[in-house]
């Protein structure tokens, strides 16, 4: 895939991602790797580490009843809006690409 | 090299002590540090969930791939990386062409004799300090006692080496001065450079191993690169002796000079030896 379309596409996934419970960042990595096999696991924490660090996501410390207290990503308000935003701008590209017959 | 480095890398501890050293070089240590709890945190639950290290060592890719891939998505670690690379480089460098000035003819020439003991003395403490700061040595040394890997770390001939080659180039001279009656003073003169700059090579070398495993491996071997330049200087002072011993003029006090050298070497040695040993237990305790 081409890296520029990649890096939005992965962006929009984590988001959507991320929108319902909170999860550790593990299985979100998992779930994402098993839809891009082809992209590291490490470039979706990078990923997430920046959507973290420009607010779109927030992180807590979550306590589990045995064993030591892990890291949850959640969707903050701003990376709600974020998703919406991304969100209408992909259908209008799905729109637009079909419009021109580039499917099939 | 890569693939030696990639079978090296088995378990968790060797992975993260490896990400630790590669991500130091473009971040400050707090965001390493969360990073590395992050990946912390994958290993313990990926075990949790049935994997082997080694699954998921393959699964995340070589640290310095981790390393790319978080630069990319923070660019800024490229230019905190430059900066700081900037400034003590050029202390370091400042420090390595005024040493190299005094031990060569131009040092003559530009330094006063007595001024030069102390110069030497805060140059090579200055030179010292400035590789430590640019290698993030304070840093390193945290990263790498909480991911502590024991088989990291120079043998005892790393110091027995240039200490030996120190020792030897000495003895040698001094054996060559006291027959200078008997032979020429010409060749006398150039046996003696022959042998100096052979114990310079042996010490120099030592010197750029440790500094390059320091800046590779571990931090650890950094008080043993201190130590071979202590031993350099060591040598090359002798050489200042023994031209001034060619032209007939014999002090006592001159062969303390070769010996101070060596000997602040070795104390700067212990001193960044102890310094790292102190940071590592901090490391390790957390």
């Amino acid at each position: 895939m081409d890296a520029q379309l990649k890096k939005g596409v992965l962006e929009l996934c984590l988001l959507q991602c991320l929108s319902g419970e909170p999860q550790y960042g593990y299985d979100i990595i998992q779930m994402m790797h098993k839809y891009f096999p082809e992209v590291t696991e490490s470039t979706f924490y990078a990923v997430l580490r920046r959507l973290d660090k420009e607010g779109a996501a927030a992180t807590f410390r979550g306590e589990v009843s045995n064993g030591p207290a892990r890291k949850y990503y959640q969707l903050t308000g701003a990376g709600r809006e974020r998703l919406r935003q991304m969100k209408a701008d992909w259908a209008q590209l799905q729109k637009i690409v079909a419009a021109l017959g580039i499917e099939k | 090299m890569i693939k030696t480095r990639e079978v090296a890398i088995q378990t968790e501890e060797a992975y993260l002590n490896r990400l630790g050293r590669t991500l130091l070089r473009y971040f400050p240590i707090r965001q390493v540090e969360e990073i590395l709890e992050d990946y912390q945190e994958h290993f313990s639950l990926g075990r949790e969930r049935g994997g082997t290290d080694m699954d998921q060592i393959t699964a995340l890719g070589t640290p310095e791939a981790v390393t790319a891939a978080i630069l990319k998505e923070m660019p800024e670690g490229r230019s905190y990386c430059l900066r700081r690379t900037a400034i003590w480089g050029a202390v370091f460098l400042f420090a390595c062409c005024c040493l190299l000035m005094r031990y060569t003819y131009i040092g003559h020439i530009l330094f006063h004799r007595v001024f030069a003991d102390l110069g030497t003395c805060f140059l090579m403490t200055l030179g010292t300090a400035a590789a430590f700061m640019l290698l993030r040595g304070r840093e390193l040394a945290v990263v790498e006692g909480r991911f502590l890997q024991p088989s990291l770390r120079p043998g005892i001939a790393a110091y027995m080496l240039p200490a030996g080659a120190a020792a030897a180039t000495a003895a040698m001279v001094q054996h060559l001065l006291a027959t200078a009656d008997s032979i020429e003073i010409a060749a006398v003169g150039l046996l003696c450079s022959a042998v100096l700059d052979a114990g310079s090579l042996v010490t120099i070398l030592t010197a750029i191993w440790g500094l390059w495993r320091s800046y590779g491996t571990s931090i650890r071997y950094f008080p043993a690169a201190v130590h071979a330049v202590g031993a350099l200087l060591f040598i090359r002072s002798m050489d200042m002796v023994s031209e001034v011993y060619l032209e007939k003029f014999i002090s006592r006090q001159l062969v303390w000079e070769p010996l101070a050298a060596y000997c602040l070497g070795f104390f700067l040695a212990l001193l960044f030896w102890y310094g790292i040993r102190k940071m590592m237990r901090r490391g390790g305790r957390r």
